[in-house]
């Protein structure tokens, strides 16, 4: 973004090539890691793939399309922005819509995703656990659990039978709670 | 596809603010207010996904042609209500058509490998906004 000549500088603030690599995704991959997400009793190997360099020394991890267990940050990112629109559907169909609606779930939700990651960052400080994860590898777990939330405000739109409602709540917090737990 | 013009989208969302008004729902903010956010996200989202980089001029030029089913849906409203079975149809069926289209020329324009259906969902998500303008 800093071939135009006249725009904002933005590599200062930002590191471009660092968020590149959580977007390297292909429809496989989503495809897979949605299913995974949704169904993670039965996977095997969890590690992360490596990427190493002529000599044999580590040089960063391989990015999403050559390796499932690797995050990204496309889901999260699409699943944030679907879970405020159809919130935005929900409060529709019961008349209370409002523009500022959007806006307020976007806000709460983000609110929620940064407190989550303090919350972790100054509980591995407290009780002293070294953590070599980087931030974005945390945002796009935080942003995982979305999916869930996603297929939850689905079954409540589909105005199937409350059991049914809460049944598919409590199955999907368990997936992503069991998908956070092995990573 | 070298040449990004602005006249065409600028000319269709008009249209589709002026069927929107005989239709009797006064958009035009709404509608100016959907498209530059769409417009952004979409431009960082393909920025960030691509190889190469790419314009927002030309973002805008290719979601703004691809918006012709749309305000063909638009032009429909006018005449029947698009509440119902067959608005529903109508309206996925345009923003399955206006999605296909754009996804397929951002593929080929950022020379994308696989990842037809991830440019997709945004756009299809952003074409589903000026459908619901058009419905409710």
């Amino acid at each position: 973004m800093c071939m135009y000549h006249g725009t904002v500088e933005i590599n200062r603030w930002v590191n471009i090539p660092a968020l590149k690599h959580y977007f390297k995704v292909n429809n496989l991959y989503v495809v897979n890691k949605i299913r995974l997400l949704l169904f993670p009793w039965r996977h095997k190997p969890w590690t992360r793939m490596v990427k190493r360099s002529e000599n044999g020394q580590m040089e960063g991890f391989r990015p999403p399309r050559e390796d499932i267990n690797s995050p990204d940050l496309y889901i999260p990112v699409m699943a944030f922005v679907t879970y405020v629109l159809l919130v935005g559907l929900v409060t529709g169909r019961e008349s209370k819509f409002h523009p500022e609606v959007l806006g307020l779930t976007a806000s709460t939700a983000l609110g929620v995703v940064t407190f989550e990651l303090i919350f972790i960052r100054l509980g591995c400080y407290l009780l002293n656990i070294t953590s070599e994860a980087a931030v974005l590898d945390l945002v796009a777990y935080a942003g995982y659990k979305f999916v869930g939330i996603v297929v939850a405000e689905l079954a409540e739109l589909s105005m199937a039978p409350p059991w049914l409602v809460w049944g598919a709540f409590i199955y999907a917090a368990l997936s992503i709670g069991f998908f956070l737990v092995s990573f | 596809m070298d040449d990004t013009d602005l006249a065409g989208p600028l000319l269709f969302c008009l249209l589709f603010g002026v069927f929107l008004a005989f239709a009797g729902k006064v958009h035009f903010g709404y509608i100016y207010g959907v498209a530059v956010l769409g417009v952004m996200s979409l431009f960082l989202i393909l920025n960030l996904m691509s190889e190469g980089g790419v314009d927002g001029y030309r973002i805008a030029s290719v979601l703004g042609y691809c918006l012709l089913p749309m305000v063909v849906l638009s032009g429909l409203s006018i005449i029947f209500g698009l509440a119902g079975y067959i608005g529903f149809i109508l309206s996925l069926f345009s923003i399955l058509w206006c999605t296909y289209a754009s996804s397929g020329m951002f593929v080929t324009v950022l020379g994308m490998s696989e990842q037809r259906f991830l440019v997709a969902y945004p756009v299809g998500l952003f074409y589903a906004c000026f459908a619901l303008m058009t419905v409710f």
